[in-house]
């Protein structure tokens, strides 16, 4: 019962007036903010660190935790309403989100969002209070060799993200890989593919690519249609899931917060492909896989529970051992230290009512942003009745800001209209543009853990199969293989023996 | 004693310089940060710039211009006009960068004028489980014995520079394995996967005190404040080996002496409080007040030393 | 010679050209073994890899049986319309200021709509101009200059 006199102790702290308001603070602007595209939980936190400096360290802990929650809602709704995914993780939600809200279902889609988010982070909540200490072991367990072994499965799955022919999907992962690569190679510090621009130096950013081959692209196709567009989707239906909605949503929901919560404990590689993981797991496990990518509600409600409870355990590491697993916590991390809190394996001993508090905040936090967003879902709707001659140029708007103010650079704006361009025409090829991003996100990461496994075995490439995490990662991806290639073969035969 | 001499100093030059420097600052004055916000040089930069402005009546504006490193911030300093209202926060890895990369869009010493430095950090030697070692001859003896992968937060970084400095004084050999950052490089370390990271006290200090890493040697010249059982370097026999965190503040080249001077004495005006001192014992670190030339020297040694250790380590961008 | 799947070919196309292009670049890297990769093997493999799954998409769009597929147009008017205002939005910004290259590009993006009018493209662009002024500058204090840096000073 330990557990439980802790979380009283962090709820008896978390909970005084003056808290909740920082919480309902943090959790609008993060909202508010989340929605805008490029700007991130990361801008708002650095901007907003030195006004948490006169405030109590838990308080102003409270109002940066929400504003990271907050700011993570706020993504989905853009990715839902406009298909622009603002980060990695919400990449899978416009699959599936935006379809429904072109069918009418944005309101239906966002309180999925919400609800499924709401639960998984309170699965997530709850699993940092009971765990914290294990998880981080089991993060450990985690080296160069299974980093790779767990990517590549990610790769693998990533096929599920399309729902066109699978070798032009194939071929986007591997063009995605590649633009991943464009700039200073870790292991050797050479700049590949820079065209000799100090801009490029540091890689594509990840909202470059998105406002291209997502916002942009999406916009000039839905100009050229001959028959004036009035709004940007159709007829508006209901706001609220149907019962039918929450049979759908609920398995699906459970298995995204299982897989998030897993997941999310791995420093840097958690929070991007939780929610991709759960996207496959769910067309896996669907009877009907050919409604994904048509506005299927499993395909928002898994991945947006697997990113909630990613984003709730990806503070295992950050609150037991001060190791930032994100740039997010790193700056968080800085809050602490700014209020004279050394991060670190002794918070939860030296400062329990800090520690506690937090944790209880996060659910407080959790709780705010579904009560603060059920209502606004309805705004959000209307939204899209606003004309859509009037909607685009304010689309285009915010995307241009976005991107420029990531670093300050023109040449950001530059670079995705030149995505848009090839964003457009990979639209015309029908070549669908989430299975690049996983491969962009994925392929440094992959690349550089190979790397670092062959330096750490001396080249032995035995190390995949030897260490027991990585053989079972890889031997799941065998399966998986297996999985997708077979009745792609069979299908083969058949046609060869008609054409026979 | 000393912030009295400081502020004497600091009135009499207020006095003697001329019309140019007494009217500065006119206008608002940028503060370069050349990464994102929210690392070291960002803080940092917040809490003197905020420091400054009070002092001068003028906003100082931190203005974050990321991008190739530190690369595209530093070269617009170099090419801002020299009347102090553009400046540089720099830190040690200005004075590595040029050691490993060819065709950094700015000349580290021809396009600079040294103003301030601002503080200090002493790097720490901490090995994880892969490591038995509880001492400098343990660990010597493990390093001799076999080939440790030393963790880097990338390639010419202060980490990698750091290491090497001591490998090539010890006389071992290690190896480096480049991460992405020093959070990943250090999570490695803890879990066993590489061996040793040659960190910032900052982040080991929390780490070592909790047992999840043990610290071996410290590279400052005196032990630090913040963990004085951890011997230096030269106590344990290893000599040479004096590297630390720093970060200071320059201006474009050309920028006259009587205004390098003015902001050399204002700087160390908030650099001598002790809400400064308190401020960057939080991590781990202390201000080290010095004179342009002193800092100048300094930055010029630094480039001709990593140099040399890059040289003989073959660290390059290959 | 029929191309049944015009679009299937196009991309084969396209990513032979790209895995070529990628390989090539790749090749002026240091290349290492696949135990101790230089920064070119990586990409260097996936070019071509990228550049194979070409072939054979390619190969499958010439297939007899494959079901019939045509290119589609492409809109150039409002793609070139919209990418420009972009690219003007900015050139200008850094020099001329958000208000004027805002101006531009809500302006210039309007034209892009077949629907288009001058009385609510300058309702949107006035109310825009004044949210961003207010919300970008004013609340969460992006760095860019407001007005021409020439005015301003």
């Amino acid at each position: 019962m330990e557990l439980f006199d802790n979380l009283m102790l962090g709820f008896a702290n978390a909970l005084t007036f003056q808290n909740l308001l920082y919480a309902f603070f943090g959790c609008v602007l993060g909202t508010l903010i989340g929605v805008l595209p490029g700007l991130g939980p990361l801008a708002t936190i650095s901007m907003l660190l030195p006004f948490t400096f006169g405030l109590e360290p838990l308080s102003a802990l409270i109002m940066l935790s929400g504003i990271y929650y907050g700011a993570a809602y706020g993504g989905s709704t853009t990715a839902i309403l406009v298909n622009l995914p603002g980060e990695t993780s919400s990449v899978v939600t416009v699959l599936d989100g935006y379809q429904m809200a072109r069918q009418g279902r944005a309101g239906v889609a966002l309180s999925t969002a919400a609800l499924g988010s709401f639960f998984a982070g309170c699965v997530g909540t709850l699993i940092l209070a009971a765990f914290a200490k294990p998880l981080t072991q089991f993060a450990f367990k985690f080296g160069p060799a299974e980093y790779f072994s767990l990517m590549t499965m990610g790769l693998v799955g990533a096929v599920a993200l399309a729902s066109g022919p699978l070798l032009k999907a194939i071929g986007m992962i591997v063009l995605g890989l590649l633009l991943g690569l464009v700039g200073t190679d870790v292991a050797s510090g050479v700049m590949r593919f820079t065209f000799g621009l100090p801009q490029l130096w540091e890689g594509i950013d990840f909202i470059v690519i998105a406002v291209g081959v997502f916002a942009f692209s999406e916009i000039i196709s839905s100009l050229e249609s001959k028959e004036i567009r009035e709004t940007f989707t159709e007829k508006v239906t209901n706001l609220r899931p149907t019962r039918e909605d929450f049979k759908r949503m609920i398995p699906s929901v459970l298995r995204g917060s299982a897989i998030g919560s897993a997941v999310g404990v791995l420093p840097g590689a958690g929070l991007s492909l939780a929610s991709f993981f759960a996207y496959s797991l769910e067309k896996k496990v669907s009877k009907t896989p050919e409604r994904f990518g048509k506005g299927a509600i499993e395909g928002v409600a898994g991945p947006e529970a697997a990113n909630n409870a990613a984003a709730q355990t990806a503070f295992v590491p950050t609150l037991t051992l001060g190791i930032p697993g994100s740039a997010t916590m790193a700056l968080m991390l800085g809050a602490m230290i700014v209020h004279n809190i050394q991060p670190g394996p002794q918070v939860m001993t030296s400062n329990p009512s800090l520690f506690w508090g937090l944790i209880a905040s996060m659910w407080i936090g959790n709780l705010m942003l579904v009560i603060l967003n059920l209502p606004l879902v309805g705004i959000w709707v209307k939204l899209l009745t606003v004309p859509f001659k009037v909607l685009y140029p304010a689309i285009l708007m915010f995307c241009c800001i976005g991107v420029y103010s990531v670093q300050n650079s023109v040449f950001d704006v530059f670079l995705a209209a030149v995505f848009g361009f090839f964003g457009y025409g990979l639209k015309k090829l029908d070549c669908e543009p989430a299975p690049l991003m996983l491969g962009f996100v994925l392929g440094p990461m992959i690349e550089e853990n190979f790397r670092r496994a062959m330096v750490l075995s001396k080249g032995d490439f035995s190390v995949f199969v030897s260490r027991p995490i990585s053989a079972v990662l890889l031997a799941v991806t065998a399966a998986l293989i297996i999985a997708v290639a077979l009745p792609n073969i069979r299908n083969r035969r058949e046609e060869a023996f008609q054409e026979g | 004693m000393k912030y009295v001499r400081y502020a004497l100093a600091a009135a009499a030059m207020a006095f003697t310089t001329t019309a140019f420097a007494q009217q500065f600052p006119s206008k608002p004055v940028t503060l370069v940060v050349p990464f994102a916000a929210g690392g070291s040089n960002d803080i940092l930069a917040r809490y003197l710039g905020d420091n400054l402005s009070k002092m001068w009546g003028q906003p100082v504006v931190i203005s974050n211009m990321p991008g190739a490193g530190a690369a595209i911030g530093s070269a617009h300093v170099s090419k801002a006009a020299p009347d102090g209202h553009t400046l540089l926060i720099a830190s040690v890895t200005f004075t590595m960068n040029p050691a490993v990369q060819k065709n950094l869009p700015f000349d580290p010493v021809k396009g600079f004028k040294p103003v301030a430095m601002i503080g200090k950090v002493p790097l720490v030697l901490v090995v994880g489980k892969s490591v038995q070692a509880n001492t400098v001859q343990e660990f010597l003896t493990t390093a001799k014995s076999k080939e440790l992968a030393y963790a880097t937060s990338g390639l010419g970084t202060v980490n990698q520079f750091g290491a090497e400095l001591f490998a090539q004084s010890a006389g071992v050999k290690m190896i480096p394995v480049h991460y992405k950052g020093g959070s990943e490089a250090m999570t490695d370390v803890i879990g066993g996967h590489a061996d040793l990271f040659m960190s910032s006290m900052t982040q080991a200090l929390p780490l070592i005190r909790g047992g999840q890493l043990r610290g071996i040697v410290v590279t400052s010249q005196e032990r630090a404040s913040v963990a004085p059982e951890i011997p230096t370097a030269d106590e344990a026999g290893v000599k040479g080996v004096d590297v630390e965190q720093w970060w200071g503040i320059l201006a474009p080249a050309g920028t006259p002496d009587n205004l390098v001077t003015k902001l050399n004495a204002d700087i160390n005006k908030v650099l001598n409080t002790e809400a400064t001192k308190e401020y960057l014992a939080r991590d781990a670190g202390r201000p080290t007040p010095m004179s342009p030339e002193a800092f100048g020297k300094l930055i010029q040694d630094e480039l001709a030393k990593w140099k040399d250790i890059a040289q003989k380590a073959d660290i390059k961008a290959q | 010679m029929r191309i049944v799947r015009q679009k299937d070919f196009v991309t084969g196309l396209l990513y032979i050209a790209l895995g070529v292009a990628f390989a090539v670049a790749s090749y002026g890297y240091r290349m290492g073994t696949a135990s101790r990769m230089g920064p070119g093997y990586f990409p260097f493999w996936l070019g071509v890899l990228l550049a194979a799954i070409g072939v054979m998409v390619l190969w499958g769009s010439l297939r007899l049986h494959a079901e019939p597929e045509k290119l589609q147009r492409w809109a150039v008017r409002p793609m070139l319309i919209i990418l420009a205002s972009v690219f003007i939005f900015g050139a200008m910004l850094e020099t001329l200021g958000l208000v004027l290259s805002l101006i531009v590009l809500i302006v210039g993006s309007s034209l892009a709509s077949p629907e288009f009018t001058w009385r609510s493209t300058i309702i949107n662009t006035v109310a825009l101009i004044v949210f961003a002024v207010v919300v970008f500058v004013y609340s969460l204090s992006l760095q860019f200059p407001v007005w021409p840096t020439f005015i301003a000073g």
